[in-house]
């Protein structure tokens, strides 16, 4: 590529994603300022992925044409195709409860979000992909799936990978959908 | 072999310095590497046009080449990103090996490690640099151009003067004599 | 409008609006924050109708959150996006050739930074060439955004969504060497204006 002129900018979807990890990173950093404590930042990380993911799942819907999930694997084949859609690329899918009502989100290698952040000893409890847990769980909760998920693996602390664990607790039957009321 | 690689701030603060493991005498790189940067200003200014200048093409690159004519033990080769972020790379004279493209090369690496490393929302721009990829990706390129080998230091001696406290660009005048 | 927004753009856009929500203490009192842009569900909607009285079925717009806005969330909403302009600045300007002087430094933000983060450029810059320039984004992407959805109601509070991109901004120039105050006015619905005022040494 010379070095002469202007550069040829990226393709617009990757793009977006490092903006994402960029503005993500620097709100984490001011969240930190703010709260100072790495748990009560977690708590926020949380709050702002349920906000973030209670509105991307019509997003979701409203480009993908897609029915109903009947069983919890379609569920984990649309979280993953979401992640695609919104983030450039997809985790695996593994690691199923003999039961069937929990599986695992796994990158390999590296951390959807946050590829070079590069945590501080005093900052290892920060949970810097809480934010993923708050947007799948407020997104599902949206499809009247109720769930709970929790950080297994994080590759931005050492592991070989980020894995997030996802749990079904049960169906929502009473919440109407947004827009009726 | 590269002897040391320095990567500087915006504000001329320096951010990373790495000295070969097998120089005795690592303070005279660190004098070198202040009075390079009076160089790189100077090169990295748009001049205005008059006969004989330097071609608008050579104005437009952040690659700065030689910095100044090289003595016979060192080469010192400049680098000034659009961010007025400065790197500078000092290598054996000795070494005829090392071509122009390999150091172009060497500073284009440099330079997507360090902004990949900015992305880092811990890390302050302007501060110090503590990442540990960095200082690995900067480690093996040192190590990389070559056993290391043994610098004599009797083969240059520096001079310089420096005002006490701080030795600031203009206060240093650093002389090369094999 | 909105449709042509989507994938990681359209969580770009979320995550941008969402900056302000999380920068407030307390994001547990859905019903009490900005409603419009925190997803209220039902339960919390019709909370909030029957604790502000039968008169009013809709959600309030907050002027005195406003006030504690500009005090409080601005200045760390700018100071966001001042990080991520200075480090953007530096990916994308890797490969540039130097930069001749401060007006090509001000292009480069109004063409190569705008259409990477709005894929689009700044519609207009202008300069009373003694260290002001004037940027105006007749289509401003995360005001057309929220248009789009129906909320123009609440363009009152559009202010929050400026703060952001005023640090980019900001962040950008200071990146490139130039140090400047930023502030910005929506002039309609989706036309926004940046004055830039670089310091003068």
């Amino acid at each position: 590529m010379s070095a002469k002129g202007k550069a040829p900018l990226l393709d617009n979807n990757k793009v977006n994603a490092d903006l994402i990890k960029l503005t993500y990173g620097a709100l984490v950093a001011q969240i930190l300022k703010d709260y100072e404590k790495p748990e009560d930042v977690n708590k926020q990380l949380e709050k702002l992925g349920y906000n973030i993911g209670v509105r991307l799942v019509e997003d979701f819907i409203a480009h993908h044409n897609i029915p109903r999930c009947l069983d919890f694997r379609q569920t984990a084949e649309r979280v993953q195709q979401a992640f695609r859609f919104y983030l450039g690329f997809q985790p695996a899918v593994g690691n199923w409860a003999p039961t069937g009502n929990e599986f695992s989100l796994i990158w390999d290698n590296t951390n959807p979000i946050g590829d070079f952040v590069e945590f501080p000893d005093n900052l290892r409890t920060l949970q810097y992909s809480r934010v993923l847990c708050g947007a799948i769980r407020g997104g599902l909760e949206m499809v009247q799936i109720d769930v709970a998920i929790t950080i297994a693996k994080e590759f931005l602390l050492g592991d070989q990978a980020t894995e997030l664990r996802i749990r079904f607790n049960k169906r929502l039957e009473d919440a109407l959908p947004i827009g009726e009321d | 072999m590269a002897l040391c690689i320095g990567v500087m701030g915006a504000e001329n603060q320096p951010l990373l310095i790495k000295i070969s493991p097998n120089i005795q005498d690592p303070i005279k790189f660190h004098f070198m590497l202040h009075s390079a940067l009076d160089v790189v200003e100077e090169k990295s200014q748009p001049l205005p046009k008059t006969p004989g200048s330097i071609s608008g093409a050579d104005l437009r690159e952040l690659y700065l080449g030689l910095l100044y004519p090289s003595s016979d033990e060192v080469r010192v080769y400049g680098y000034c990103a659009n961010t007025r972020m400065k790197m500078i790379l000092i290598v054996e004279a000795s070494n005829t090996t090392l071509r122009d493209n390999e150091i172009r090369t060497m500073f284009r690496r440099l330079h997507v490690a360090y902004s990949n490393m900015i992305m880092n929302p811990f890390y302050d721009v302007g501060q110090p640099i503590s990442s540990k990829s960095f200082h690995d990706f900067v480690d093996s390129m040192i190590a990389a151009f070559g056993v290391g080998k043994l610098v004599n230091p009797t083969l240059y001696s520096v001079e310089m003067e420096y005002f006490e406290d701080v030795p600031t660009l203009t206060g240093i005048r650093l002389l090369l004599r094999s | 409008m909105a449709d042509a927004i989507s994938g990681p753009s359209y969580l770009y856009n979320l995550l941008a609006n969402e900056l302000s929500v999380a920068l407030y203490g307390d994001l547990d009192k859905t019903s009490e924050n900005m409603g419009a842009l925190t997803m209220m569900t039902i339960k919390d909607r019709k909370a909030a109708a029957a604790a502000a009285g039968p008169s009013s079925s809709e959600a309030p717009v907050d002027t005195s959150a406003s006030a504690r806005d500009s005090d409080t969330v601005f200045p760390k909403l700018e100071s966001i996006g001042y990080q991520v302009g200075q480090r953007l600045i530096e990916r994308l300007t890797k490969e540039h050739a130097r930069f001749k002087d401060e007006l090509d430094r001000m292009k480069f933000v109004c063409t190569d930074l705008w259409k990477y983060l709005y894929d689009k450029q700044i519609d207009t810059l202008r300069t009373n060439n003694q260290g002001t320039y004037v940027f105006t984004d007749n289509l401003f992407r995360p005001l057309a955004f929220f248009s789009a959805e129906g909320v123009d109601q609440y363009y009152p509070q559009s202010g929050r969504f400026i703060a952001f991109p005023c640090g980019i901004i900001r962040g950008a120039l200071s990146a490139l060497g130039i140090r400047c105050t930023v502030s910005a006015k929506v002039l309609s619905v989706t036309c926004c204006v940046f004055e830039v005022v670089v310091e003068r040494t």
